[in-house]
């Protein structure tokens, strides 16, 4: 099996080793993931457990996938995505220009470009990233003679208090309770199969926790504490018009904010899940126990590291929303490229918008101590009595959650202030323009070259080649063709 | 090089198909079901492919082509898609440049 494993990981990854074995990082994924199994295994089913093993790599796919081998599950862990989730963790927390936003995004979309297959997509990708980095690991300068690919104003974001409590003193921590959620993620498939008493009695405690979220939810939205449309809509609003000034430098004009209102009410509308009917999916029910499952976890690991329950679980939202735009860049990606104008629509996202709706509404039901441990706020609220509890009792309960509810909302915020909605109003229009000017100079011309090529280009202009790369000669050409 | 190993992904419903390539190239294909985190259960076989096996395997992925099944390979984390004929074609001629020579990075530098 271990020989097996190797030959599949060297074939799909290139390397089967984590990124340097010297150092202790491995050691480390391989504690926390025990740390995690030990915890689940004692929820769920002390003995009767199938073996699990985890490998650890790093390479391009910053991804982690469970391996079926005859009777065996392997999870594969790729340490590659630590890193982008630090750093789409650090372009939320601290004010970054879009230039630097943009430089990150093509570096993901040729990382997207490589694991689906397109390795011209991602040469051209990687050589977007280059012409907006100020210099690569090995200290060459970019193709700097092209112009400004960043055709907009760019203006620096306004003074104000930020609305998510999270700072780049907390990114770390974040990071690691993120990678922890996907690994404990994999192992909540694992477990939620084993046939025990114990694994039964977990699902059915995540089922509760779930109703318990989704009433709390359409309670408060039916009392108007929460998800009020008009006050949304107005948030939004004022948030685009911040976002229109930055890239363009003027304030829109009515046309332009009436646009933004149409748009919007159109989008609304697609946006609305309705959760009762994807959770009639058994696939997407198990994905969405899963999720809630492993961020009870995470919210036990946090403690251990000084952080809170809650900390956890919303480290494991924002996990969901990175997965999110890491699914709306590959689907985009490969349009993008090959000037296809067909455009991310929710039908594209929806697993992963799904899973992250379902997770705003139903997370809450882990408030307290978890869904294993004693009652939580909302058992203890009478909710589950099947009634609506009196007035008196549901604001108490409401002053309880709504802080929990808050924090999710703040992170959202942000997370559209700074990047969301640039990445789906104006990077992928750029791209495509961009590219399309990058292609049409004569030195691109000299870079038609074979996929595995290609794909050696790509990784170089991302500073991905590592130590590993033989690839001396063919970097050598590179910069001979980009003129240095 | 004699042989490359390689890997090639198809979702996990056509797993049978790898039943038909077994056979027509005469190898077991050992095969691992994989789910990423993020993604479908696909099924992925590791194929030993040498000179005399590449008719076969173009035949076998054309024939997935035609059927509009999409397939992926990868070897040496190198990854390709094998959707259209012509994508079919990059892949095999891929292989039998990795397998007729060393690797060409050592190129000439352009003018």
């Amino acid at each position: 099996m271990e020989e097996i494993v190797r030959s599949f990981l060297l074939a799909t990854r290139g390397t089967a080793e984590p990124q340097d074995p010297r150092l202790p990082l491995a050691r480390i994924y391989a504690e926390q993931f025990n740390v995690c199994a030990a915890i689940m295994r004692d929820l769920v089913a002390p003995e009767k457990l199938p073996p699990v093993r985890l490998h650890i790599t790093y390479s391009q796919e910053a991804k982690a996938e469970t391996l079926r081998l005859g009777d065996g599950s392997i999870v594969i862990y790729d340490q590659y995505l630590g890193q982008v989730f630090s750093q789409l963790n650090r372009l939320v927390v601290k004010p970054t220009s879009f230039r630097a936003i943009t430089c990150y995004l093509f570096k993901i979309c040729a990382n997207l470009s490589l694991i689906n297959g397109y390795p011209q997509e991602a040469m051209d990708y990687g050589l977007m990233h280059l012409r907006l980095r100020p210099q690569t690991a090995d200290g060459y300068q970019p193709w700097s003679e092209l112009t400004d690919p960043i055709g907009f104003h760019d203006a620096p974001e306004p003074e104000r208090q930020p609305r998510f409590r999270f700072t780049e003193q907390d990114r770390g921590a974040f990071s690691f309770l993120q990678e922890a959620f996907v690994l404990c993620h994999e192992l909540a498939h694992h477990l939620l199969r084993a046939r025990s008493l114990a694994a039964l009695t977990a699902r059915r405690r995540l089922i509760e926790c779930f109703e318990l979220g989704r009433t709390y939810h359409e309670i408060m939205r039916e009392d108007g504490r929460i998800g009020d449309p008009v006050r949304r809509a107005d948030a939004l609003l004022s948030d685009w018009i911040i976002l229109h000034q930055r890239m363009f430098g003027r304030a829109p004009t009515p046309t332009e904010i009436q646009r933004e209102v149409d748009h919007m009410a159109s989008q609304s509308d697609e946006r609305d899940v309705d959760v009762a009917r994807l959770l009639a999916d058994p696939g997407m029910a198990e994905e969405c126990l899963c999720d809630l499952f492993a961020a009870d976890v995470v919210g036990q690991l946090a403690r251990s590291i000084g952080k809170r329950h809650g900390d956890g679980v919303l480290a494991s939202f924002m996990a969901l929303h990175w997965m999110r735009l890491i699914r709306t860049l590959a689907v985009a990606a490969p349009r993008v490229a090959r000037d296809d104008a067909q455009e991310v629509t929710p039908t594209d996202l929806a697993g992963e918008h799904a899973r992250l709706q379902i997770f705003r509404r139903t997370a809450v039901g882990l408030r307290g101590r978890g869904f294993m441990g004693a009652r939580t706020l909302l058992d203890a609220s009478g909710l589950d009595g099947g009634g609506r509890p009196e007035s008196r009792r549901l604001t108490a309960m409401h002053q309880h959650l709504q802080v929990f509810h808050l924090e999710m909302s703040d992170f959202n915020r942000q997370y559209w202030d700074r990047l969301g909605d640039y990445v789906e109003r104006y990077f992928l229009a750029a791209a495509s323009v961009e590219l399309q000017d990058l292609r049409a100079h004569p030195r691109h011309q000299s870079l038609d070259l074979p996929p595995d090529q290609a794909i050696i280009i790509a990784r170089w202009a991302c500073d991905m080649l590592g130590d590993r790369s033989p690839e001396e000669a063919l970097r050598a050409y590179a910069r001979a063709a980009l003129g240095h | 090089m004699d042989r490359l190993e390689v890997v090639i992904q198809i979702p996990a419903a056509e797993r049978p198909d790898f039943e038909r390539l077994s056979r027509e190239l005469g190898q077991e294909l050992p095969t691992i079901e994989s789910k990423p985190l993020d993604g479908a259960l696909v099924a992925q076989a590791i194929v030993l492919i040498g000179i005399p096996a590449l008719a076969t395997l173009r035949a076998w992925l054309l024939a997935r082509t035609a059927a509009r099944q999409a397939t992926m390979v990868s070897w040496k984390g190198v990854k390709l898609r094998g959707y259209t004929a012509e994508e079919v074609d990059q892949i095999v001629s891929a292989f039998n440049a990795a397998l007729t020579k060393e690797p060409s990075a050592a190129r000439d530098e352009p003018e």
